[in-house]
């Protein structure tokens, strides 16, 4: 049970967390406090439920692009309606009317995927320049600086502030709750879900999931209208906490969170892959990050080292995987 | 012994990859990508080039009729073919990785990073009063550089890829952090600028009439045409991307196979980044970006398959030509609209879509099976 633990990639992940997070502490205290926490906390808001709906697709071993397409045009969409109606109520509404368009781009993504049997990587490719091309030309590409009163609002909401001695006040905003709950729902939902398992399944061999009696077009449509829902969700999310809406702002993240949820030990193969994991794969993206800073290294250097990170954690696993298979006598899954 | 031993070892290796193996290509469809092509072979051109060129004349037609007095025009052509050579010598690199059955991510930030080291070697060795000598000097020395770099990334990535065994599209994913992150870090961020003027002869010069990058893309498109179908390593490239196993049974040293086409990726990305550092005389690590995904799906729209083992580069060619009217095209046409190039991402992301699903049709019997489709479901 304790090998099973200690050899497992989230123990793997959290223990260099917990180093990284050591050393950072002796090189600057300013990194073992609570305004530090919290904005590293802010960072990872948005990416964390934008990494849960790349994980659910990953995981049945697709590679999906459009996620962050999809939070954009969503949350672009509902925001550029609200403030056309004049509304000013609550946050809550902007979440209502953004998740059905995720969901139904979801569905596109899906309907694509399923029905001609093309590659999510090929399909997602062209529905991210295809989504992001409609919201720029069709909708408006301008910054949206006067957000709707419920919105604002919600912006401003906080969980409990701390005053940093050196970084200044630091407050924890309650869309970190929204992303714990969503990660718990969609742990629970592949885990004790029959369509969750059907995920894992069809990413591990989809003949045997066919032939074991899981309907995969409809394991493909909860799962990309799932990962649609959660895309907008986070675009919502994204709004709220930088207080604009502005298109583009997340175009070009969509291979940060793919690293994060690699990094939290997904096979972008399929079948494997954990909400832990994928949050602690970008916990430690986001603590690269923001240590660098704190080290006094320039920030020019993070990319950097967020590749050489990269390359640890994606070799390590082959050669580890290369090793079991020379072994003779063992059954590697996966 | 041990050799007995490593044999059952492998056999045994094998049996579960072939298993692997045997999904991907289920996934797409019963019948291999390449299972019709004998039947096709008298004229040697498949569906996908019929199609293609059909579209591409289509197009052309479509957009003279729509924009008489700007779209047919010399001075158009020759700004469509400056802006289609460098994005066609990266897909040609992204199409031979895509071939052996990967990807590779990491084709624009190679093609920086080479530009940036060929800039600095430029600025450090050219000042303002440098002979023209020591100025063709430099620039020699600097293509040589960004050559080498090319070259030093691509073998890096072929060795994760081919030895380590790291999947090629988390490789790649992994390096495109690493080389631009490089890139980033040695530039700080900023702009290289202030070469000289003689390096604009690559980037905006012209030899007899035609652009110098549409007649270097021309050359590159030429050599890899023919190192793909007329040479032993062509031949263990296809062989490669259509099954790895049976590949490694016929004695073909994959992960070699595999390190060599990836320098010859990191080759052609070097190639474009020196046409890139010419034209806009500067160098940046953020260049190029949206390149990633259009080379992507200009391969795809060209008829290579995802899954490797099968491609052309005519159909490359011809994917590159559509896209690159239908880009120039709407921007003329919607030239009184703001961000008229949103509407050309629109459009590209919806033609990759439907392209894909009329060769899904024409794999299957073409309008008979799009008729059942409709009607069935």
């Amino acid at each position: 049970m304790i090998r099973q633990i200690t050899r497992s990639n989230e123990f793997v992940i959290a223990v260099s967390i917990v180093i990284l997070s050591i050393v950072m502490t002796i090189v600057n205290p300013a990194y073992f406090t609570l305004a530090n926490l919290f904005g590293m906390f802010r960072n990872a808001t948005v990416f964390g439920i934008l990494a849960l709906a790349c994980l659910i697709v990953m995981i049945s071993g697709g590679v999906d692009v459009s996620f962050v397409a999809i939070a954009s045009a969503s949350s672009y969409i509902t925001l550029t309606l609200l403030i056309n109606r004049g509304f000013q109520g609550s946050a809550l509404v902007a979440y209502l009317i953004a998740l059905p368009i995720g969901v139904l781009m979801g569905c596109i993504n899906a309907f694509f995927v399923s029905r001609f049997k093309l590659p999510t990587f090929v399909v997602t490719l062209g529905t991210y320049s295809m989504y992001y091309g409609f919201v720029l030309f069709f909708v408006g590409s301008g910054y949206l600086y006067t957000l709707p009163a419920g919105i604002s609002a919600y912006a401003r909401m906080r969980l409990v502030t701390v005053r940093g001695a050196e970084v200044g006040t630091s407050s924890l905003h309650p869309s970190v709750l929204l992303l714990l709950g969503l990660a718990v729902l969609v742990w629970a939902f592949l885990k004790y879900t029959m369509i969750g398992r059907g995920i894992y399944a069809l990413g591990g061999a989809r003949d045997v999931a066919e032939r074991t009696g899981f309907n995969i077009p409809v394991v493909q449509f909860v799962m990309f209208g799932l990962a649609g829902a959660l895309a907008s969700i986070g675009g919502v999310t994204q709004v709220a906490l930088y207080r604009n809406g502005n298109p583009a702002a997340l175009m070009g993240s969509e291979l940060d969170v793919i690293a994060a949820v690699v990094l939290g030990g997904a096979a972008i193969t399929g079948g494997r892959g954990t909400v832990v994991g994928s949050l602690l794969g970008l916990m430690l993206i986001v603590i690269l990050k923001s240590s660098l800073i704190l080290a006094g290294i320039s920030a020019e250097w993070q990319r950097f080292v967020i590749g050489v990170a990269l390359i640890i954690g994606t070799s390590l696993p082959a050669i580890r995987g290369a090793r079991l298979r020379r072994r003779p006598g063992t059954v590697v899954a996966g | 012994m041990p050799s007995a031993g490593r044999g059952q070892q492998d056999l045994k290796m094998d049996e579960e990859s072939e298993v692997t193996g045997d999904n991907t290509t289920a996934e797409v469809g019963e019948v291999p990508a390449g299972f019709k092509e004998p039947k096709a072979s008298r004229l040697n051109v498949d569906g996908r080039t019929v199609f293609l060129t059909l579209a591409a004349l289509l197009i052309f037609g479509l957009m003279s009729l729509a924009v008489p007095e700007t779209f047919p025009t010399v001075a158009n052509l020759d700004s469509m073919a400056f802006q289609l050579s460098e994005v066609g010598i990266l897909t040609v690199g992204m199409t031979l990785a895509i071939l052996i059955g990967g990807i590779d991510l990491s084709v624009t930030a190679m093609a920086n990073l080479s530009a940036i080291v060929a800039g600095l070697v430029l600025l450090n060795l050219v000042d303002a009063n440098a002979t023209p000598e020591r100025i063709a000097l430099a620039m020699a020395l600097a293509i040589l550089a960004a050559i080498l770099v090319g070259l030093v990334c691509g073998y890096f990535n072929g060795l994760l890829i081919g030895r380590v065994g790291v999947p090629a599209i988390l490789a790649t994913l992994s390096t495109l952090m690493l080389y631009s992150g490089l890139g980033v870090g040695i530039t700080e961020g900023k702009y290289l600028a202030g070469f000289p003027e003689q390096l604009l002869n690559i980037g905006i010069g012209k030899v007899l009439g035609i652009p110098t990058p549409l007649v270097i893309f021309a050359a590159v498109v030429v050599i890899v045409n023919i190192l793909l179908n007329y040479s032993a390593f062509g031949f263990k490239i296809h062989m490669l991307g259509s099954n790895a196993v049976a590949s490694r049974f016929s004695g073909i040293d994959n992960s070699g196979t595999i390190i060599r086409t990836h320098m010859i990726v990191g080759l052609l990305s070097a190639i474009t980044g020196i046409v890139t550092l010419a034209r806009t005389n500067s160098a940046n690590a953020a260049y190029g970006n949206s390149y990633l995904l259009m080379t992507v799906l200009v391969a795809v729209l060209g008829g290579v398959s995802i899954l490797g083992g099968y491609g052309r580069l005519t159909g490359v060619v011809l994917a590159l030509l559509c896209l690159q009217m239908m880009s120039s095209g709407f921007n003329m046409l919607l030239v009184e609209f703001r961000g008229s190039n949103f509407f050309r991402d629109f459009s590209w992301g919806l033609f990759l879509l439907f392209a894909m699903v009329v060769s899904y049709f024409s794999d299957r019997g073409g309008m008979q099976a799009f008729w059942r489709g409709i009607t069935h479901r």
